[in-house]
C-alpha cells in the first residue's frame, strides 16, 4: 500500500513539474526530463547509467575529467557539469589567463541528443541564433551569449543525413541578468519518412528515419485502435520498420515516432500521412518545407511571415489564392490560423 | 498512518489534477484601486495550462469615459512576430500575433512548472470617478498542432475602481537603458507581394520597455556609421524600397519606448561597380591633372 502512494506522489510530480531546476553557486541550471518508468527508485534497470545517488560506482575520472563531483540527473544520466578538467600533461594549447574580476556574462546553453553528425539550429525569438554539429554520437551544445535578461522563446531542431527536418522544440525561458541558464538533457524528436504515399491493403509500408545511435524507436500508426510498433536505431541512427496494413481500414492514416535512449524520452516526431488504399503509390521524398513556405525558399521565416502579413484582412489576389491553398489553410483568406500554420513549421 | 499517507497522496493528486478549463488570456493590475489623474497599468498575461498555443488574438474593450489610453507597449512579451501590434482604435486596444515553435508557459531556474507569459502592457490615466471594466472580446488562441486548432480559452474582464481621494502612487518602474536586441534585415523579392517589387523585411524585441516604432533609411554610396546623416522615414515591415535598382545600404532603426535605438543594415545587393563611383572618378581626374601638371613644369620649367 505504502508503494502504491508512493507511486501516486511520483505521478503527480512527474505530471505537474516536468522540469526539474536546480541552481549552483555561479550557474543557474534548468535541466528538462522526461519522467521514466523505473528512474529514480535509486535502483540501476536496463537504459540508466544512474538513479539517484546510485552512481553505479562511477566518477568524474570515469569519465574522462581529473576532479569534481559526478551527480545523476533526473532522467538517470550522470551530470557532469561539477566535473573539472585542468592541468594533466600532453594535449596542446589553450588555457592560461586568471586574475581580476570578469564581469559575469548573461547566456544560455543548450544541450541533449540530435542525431549523428546532424546540423542544430537553435533560433532566439524566431530568428536563428546559431547552429552547430552535433557528434558521432549525437551529442550537441549550442549557446548564445550576450543577450539581455527577460524572456526569450528559444527553439531548437536538427536535420537528418536525408535533409528531413525535426519538429521544432522550444523551450520559453527567462533569462537572468550576469547568469548563464543551462538546458540540458533535449532530445530531439526523430524524423520520420514512409515510402509510399498510398499503400495496397494488406502490403507493408516503410516508416523510416534517423534518432540517436543505438535508441529504441517507438512508432505509432493511428487508426480506431492505435498501433505501436517497437524497432532499435542502428549505430548511425538510421531506423527502417516495415508495417503490415492488415489491420488498417482502407483510409487516411497518420504515423509519428519517438525515440528513448539511455533513460531519456524524446517528444514525438511530426505526423505524416499515408492512405490505406488498393493500389501502392510510392511517397515523394519530403521537400525541405511545404506548409508556411510562402516565397518556395524551403524554409518559413520572416519572409514568408511578412508575405502572409501583407495580405491580413485584405482580398488576396489569384495568384496568391492559389500559394494559400497549396501552402496554408486554403480557406481563401489570410487569418489567424494561417499564421499558427506557419509557427507550426517555422525554420527561422 | 497509513490513512494519512493516502489523503497526502490524493490531496498531492488534487493539488495537481488538470484544471477544468483550458488557456485563459487574464487581465492584471498591480492597483485595483487607483485615483482619479493617477496612471494605472494592465498587463494581458497568456496561461497556457497544460496546453501548447503558437498563436492569439483579441480585442481589449476600456471605458473611455473613466480611463484615457496612454500606451501599449510589448517589452518583454512572449509574442515573438505581431500581426497587429497592440494598438487603439477608438475605445479598444486590438492584438494578433504568433510564437513560432509554440508556447507552453515562462521557465525559471527559480519556480517549477511554466508561468503565465506578457503579451503586453497597457497604460491609463484615470479620468473619473466610478467603475472601469476592461474587457476581452474576439479572443482566441490556437493550439500548437500545424492546424490552428483553436484552443479553449478563458477570458474573464478586469473590474477596477476609480475614486476621487488619491491613492498612493505605484513604485515606478525602474528606467530602460537596455537597447532593443540586435537583428538583420533581409532584402527580398517575392510575386506575391508588392507586385514583385523589392522589400525590407526586419523584426526585434525589446526586453525592457517595449519596441516603440521602425524607422528606415536608405542611402547610395559606401555604408556609413554616422546615422545622423542619414534621412529616416517611420516604417513597418515589410517596406517596399525605394531605390529599386539595390543599389542602397538599407538602414533599419528601432527605438525603444525609453528611446533607446539600434541600428542594422543590409547591405546593397547591386552596389555601384568601381566605375561607377563618383570618388573613383574625382580622383583619376585629379591624378591625371597633377601628371599633366607636373609634365608641363618639368616642360616650361625657366633655366
Amino acid at each position: 500500500m505504502s508503494k502504491w502512494i508512493f507511486s501516486i506522489f511520483i505521478l503527480s510530480f512527474a505530471s505537474g513539474f516536468p522540469f526539474l531546476i536546480s541552481q549552483a553557486q555561479e550557474t543557474v541550471e534548468v535541466t528538462l526530463s522526461a519522467a521514466v518508468e523505473g528512474c529514480g527508485d535509486e535502483v540501476i534497470q536496463s537504459g540508466e547509467a544512474c538513479d539517484g545517488s546510485n552512481l553505479n560506482g562511477k566518477s568524474c575520472s570515469t569519465q574522462g575529467f581529473s576532479a569534481g563531483t559526478l551527480s545523476c540527473n533526473s532522467n538517470c544520466t550522470f551530470n557532469t557539469s561539477a566535473c573539472t578538467s585542468g592541468g594533466g600533461g600532453g594535449g596542446g594549447g589553450g588555457g592560461g589567463g586568471g586574475g581580476g574580476y570578469v564581469a559575469p556574462v548573461t547566456s544560455a546553453v543548450f544541450s541533449g541528443h540530435a542525431y549523428p553528425k546532424s546540423t542544430v539550429t537553435l533560433l532566439k525569438d524566431a530568428q536563428i541564433a546559431a547552429t552547430t554539429i552535433a557528434g558521432a554520437d549525437a551529442i550537441f551544445q549550442v549557446s548564445v551569449s550576450g543577450i539581455s535578461a527577460g524572456n526569450y522563446i528559444f527553439s531548437v531542431y536538427s536535420e537528418d543525413d536525408k535533409g528531413v527536418r525535426s519538429s521544432l522544440l522550444t523551450f520559453p525561458i527567462s533569462v537572468t541578468s550576469g547568469a548563464t541558464t543551462n538546458v540540458s538533457g533535449i532530445f530531439i524528436a526523430p524524423t520520420i519518412v514512409v515510402d509510399k504515399s498510398e499503400v495496397k491493403r494488406g502490403d507493408n509500408i516503410a516508416i523510416f528515419g534517423q534518432s540517436t545511435p543505438n535508441s529504441e524507436i517507438t512508432i505509432a500508426v493511428n487508426s480506431d485502435e492505435e498501433f505501436f510498433a517497437k524497432t532499435p536505431a542502428d549505430k548511425d541512427g538510421v531506423y527502417l520498420y516495415n508495417f503490415d496494413t492488415s489491420p488498417l481500414a482502407t483510409e487516411q492514416h497518420f504515423t509519428r515516432s519517438k525515440s528513448a535512449y539511455s533513460g531519456g524520452i524524446s517528444s514525438f516526431s511530426k505526423s505524416i500521412s499515408f492512405l490505406v488504399g488498393t493500389k501502392n503509390i510510392a511517397a515523394e521524398f519530403p521537400k525541405a518545407a511545404a506548409e508556411g513556405d510562402l516565397n518556395g525558399d524551403g524554409r518559413v521565416n520572416l519572409i514568408d511571415f511578412s508575405i502572409a502579413a501583407y495580405w491580413y484582412k485584405r482580398p488576396i489576389s489569384a495568384e496568391f489564392m492559389q500559394k494559400e491553398a497549396e501552402r496554408l489553410n486554403g480557406d481563401g483568406k489570410v487569418d489567424l490560423v494561417d499564421f499558427s500554420i506557419m509557427a507550426f513549421y517555422w525554420t527561422g | 498512518m497509513k490513512n494519512l499517507l493516502l489523503s497526502l497522496g490524493v490531496l498531492s493528486l488534487l493539488g495537481y489534477a488538470e484544471p477544468a478549463f483550458g488557456a485563459a488570456l487574464v487581465l492584471q493590475s498591480e492597483r485595483m484601486e487607483v485615483g482619479v489623474g493617477q496612471e494605472v497599468s494592465v498587463l494581458l498575461m497568456l496561461d497556457s495550462q497544460d496546453e501548447i498555443l503558437n498563436a492569439v488574438e483579441g480585442a481589449v474593450v476600456f471605458p473611455q469615459e473613466v480611463l484615457q489610453f496612454v500606451s501599449a507597449r510589448d517589452g518583454d512579451s512572449v509574442v515573438n512576430l505581431w500581426v497587429e501590434r497592440p494598438a487603439l482604435a477608438g475605445d479598444t486596444v486590438f492584438f494578433s500575433g504568433v510564437m513560432p515553435g509554440g508556447f507552453s508557459g515562462v521557465l525559471s531556474p527559480y519556480y517549477r512548472g511554466g508561468r503565465p507569459g506578457k503579451l503586453f502592457e497597457m497604460t491609463f490615466v484615470a479620468k473619473e470617478e466610478g467603475e472601469a471594466v476592461l474587457l476581452l472580446q474576439g479572443a482566441r488562441a490556437l493550439l500548437h498542432d500545424g492546424e490552428g486548432t483553436l484552443a479553449d480559452l478563458e477570458a474573464p474582464p478586469l473590474r477596477l475602481s476609480v475614486v476621487q481621494e488619491t491613492p498612493e502612487e505605484a513604485v515606478a518602474a525602474p528606467q530602460d537603458v537596455v537597447a532593443p536586441e540586435p537583428f538583420t534585415p533581409v532584402i527580398s523579392q517575392d510575386a506575391n507581394l508588392f507586385d514583385g517589387k523589392w522589400f525590407v523585411v526586419f523584426v526585434t524585441q525589446d526586453k525592457g520597455s517595449g519596441v516603440a516604432r521602425y524607422e528606415v533609411a536608405e542611402r547610395r554610396g559606401e555604408a556609413i556609421q554616422n546615422y545622423a546623416r542619414l534621412s529616416w522615414r517611420e516604417a513597418e515591415s515589410p517596406y517596399l524600397l525605394r531605390d529599386q535598382e539595390l543599389k542602397s545600404t538599407v538602414y533599419v532603426k528601432v527605438v525603444d519606448w525609453a528611446g533607446n535605438e539600434r541600428t542594422a543594415m543590409a547591405q546593397a545587393l547591386n552596389p555601384f561597380p568601381w566605375y561607377e563611383k563618383y570618388l573613383v572618378w574625382i580622383i583619376l581626374i585629379v591624378v591625371i591633372l597633377v601628371f599633366l601638371l607636373w609634365g608641363f613644369l618639368v616642360r616650361y620649367r625657366p633655366n
